[in-house]
């Protein structure tokens, strides 16, 4: 009697850790299916604001192919970088995601270029996977943990989190400080779409967020052959080892339990144009860790940052 | 006895803080609304430092135009001590509240924009979409409007649409009375 409670008990274990390792795999294969070549749709368009004067803006519609590189593959850790390839001829590193597993450790966006770092608790991140997104110059964007979901013939993940304003709205408006990111990333069977619901937010210090206008994004990720994107592959080929060491030079960055606040710009130039030097020449990594330092600022820790 | 002098004292003390309050105060336009009409003239003129001048209007006058222009209702919109246009600052009944509005002008009197500025109910917002508000747009001082002739209907906000179309009729009607007066 006591032998088969144990043998039971045993099984039930093994069948239970076997389930997870094959959840695991299922959200591994989701997040590697964002990997490839892909022509994109931008779209987006305001839709509420709680006062009656805000004028909504013009939507914003755009068409671009990229390609995705799976830069790491590891048991814990996917991260895929985006190239972006301009009229056929010219490539532009894009932005960067990083997929962690049961990651603990995270830098929520607060505002004024200010991220704010926080320590999830180990239960509350089990099976769970953190998205950290990073601009063109691998500096901070936004962070945010939740679980993939599989069901009926679904897969999908999503989450809450506050970010800086995205690039096209960056220079152009100063009406709202703070966009809070309600990310859906679904896979599809032609690629995948990163559906947005986006909360415009004032955010003054000691003072509760005010809420601008609402937003509906959608970005339709549709596969295409690799070869149209040969060019983005061979320009990873001749520059992944620079953006090793920058990679290398911001996890000295990151490796902090404070805040991190960046500068907007230093002699009147933004980072991600002054890394545009030091990649054509392939500096060292001691050149890369030297220009992010004079872009980082001390700051008191705030409390306003949020992420879910 | 004594409940009824208690009763008495606190009267008079609601009686005094209520003409305290709205009998001798003098009329100010709350921080909020003056945030938005500040909005409303940067984003309308294109400008970030403006100076409102409160333009007074005699009692006599005033008795002549539809709406009400005695308090802090009409406004020059100054840039260096040039005029770019006037504000008119006024409120319109909705079903069961009242919205503030702003109608603002050219220096020749012809309507630049209109904006509600702020709205007390949930039902007939669609009348603060620029949609439906830049009918107004070019109508001129004197100039007459009839809601779902000159101006477009609205779904749903009939009550504000229609109060809203009369209330820039009346202003409208008002300021060519001014402008009759030679007051600008």
């Amino acid at each position: 009697m006591k032998k088969s409670i144990i043998f039971t008990a045993l099984a039930l274990a093994v069948t239970l850790a076997m389930q997870a390792q094959e959840k695991k795999e299922l959200d591994r294969n989701a997040i590697k299916d964002m990997c490839g070549c892909f022509e994109i749709t931008f779209k987006y368009t305001e839709t509420f604001a709680p006062e009656i004067d805000y004028e909504k803006k013009l939507d914003y519609t755009a068409k671009a192919l990229e390609l995705a590189i799976p830069i790491v593959d590891e048991e814990n850790k996917i991260s895929l970088q985006h190239l972006l390839v301009v009229h056929d001829t010219v490539v532009i590193k894009h932005w960067r995601q990083d997929w962690l597993y049961e990651n603990q450790n995270v830098f929520y966006y607060d505002k004024d270029n200010n991220w704010t770092f926080h320590k999830l608790p180990a239960d509350a991140v089990k099976g769970q996977w953190t998205q950290k997104v990073y601009q063109v110059d691998d500096s901070p964007r936004y962070s945010g943990s939740a679980t993939w979901v599989h069901f009926d013939g679904k897969h999908f993940w999503e989450n809450d989190t506050d970010s800086p304003l995205p690039r096209r709205e960056y220079s152009k408006r100063s009406d709202y400080n703070v966009m809070k990111r309600g990310n859906r990333q679904e896979i599809t069977s032609y690629g995948w779409v990163h559906e947005q619901d986006n909360d415009k937010i004032i955010r003054k210090e000691g003072e509760p967020d005010v809420l601008l206008a609402q937003e509906k994004g959608m970005n339709i990720y549709t596969k295409v052959a690799d070869e149209k994107c040969k060019i983005a592959q061979d320009w990873w080929n001749q520059h992944k080892d620079f953006w090793a060491k920058a990679r290398a030079s911001w996890d000295q960055v990151y490796d902090r339990s404070t805040d991190l606040t960046l500068l907007k710009q230093v002699d009147n130039t933004p980072l991600f144009m002054h890394f545009y030097n030091l990649e054509e020449v392939n500096a060292g990594q001691d050149k890369i860790s030297q220009l992010i330092q004079t872009f980082i600022v001390d700051k008191k820790a705030s409390k306003n940052a949020e992420g879910k | 006895m004594q409940r009824g002098s208690k009763f008495k004292v606190f009267s008079l003390a609601v009686i005094f803080t209520a003409l305290s309050l709205f009998g001798f105060g003098t009329q100010k336009i709350p921080a909020k609304l003056q945030e938005k009409i500040d909005n409303a003239v940067q984003s309308t003129f294109g400008v970030q430092e403006f100076t409102l001048e409160q333009l007074a209007v005699h009692a006599d006058l005033n008795k002549k135009t539809p709406v009400e222009m005695g308090g802090e209702n009409l406004f020059n919109i100054l840039l260096g001590g040039n005029s770019l246009g006037y504000l008119y600052l006024g409120e319109a009944p909705s079903m069961k509240n009242v919205f503030d509005y702003v109608v603002l002008f050219n220096p020749d009197l012809s309507i630049k924009k209109s904006k509600i500025l702020i709205y007390r109910e949930d039902y007939g917002r669609q009348v603060g979409s620029q949609r439906w508000l830049k009918q107004f747009i070019g109508k001129k001082a004197g100039e007459s409007l009839i809601y779902g002739e000159d101006i477009d209907a609205i779904s749903g906000a009939t009550i504000s649409a229609k109060s809203m179309t009369l209330a820039v009729n009346n202003v409208l009607q008002s300021m060519q009375v001014l402008q009759e007066n030679n007051f600008f």
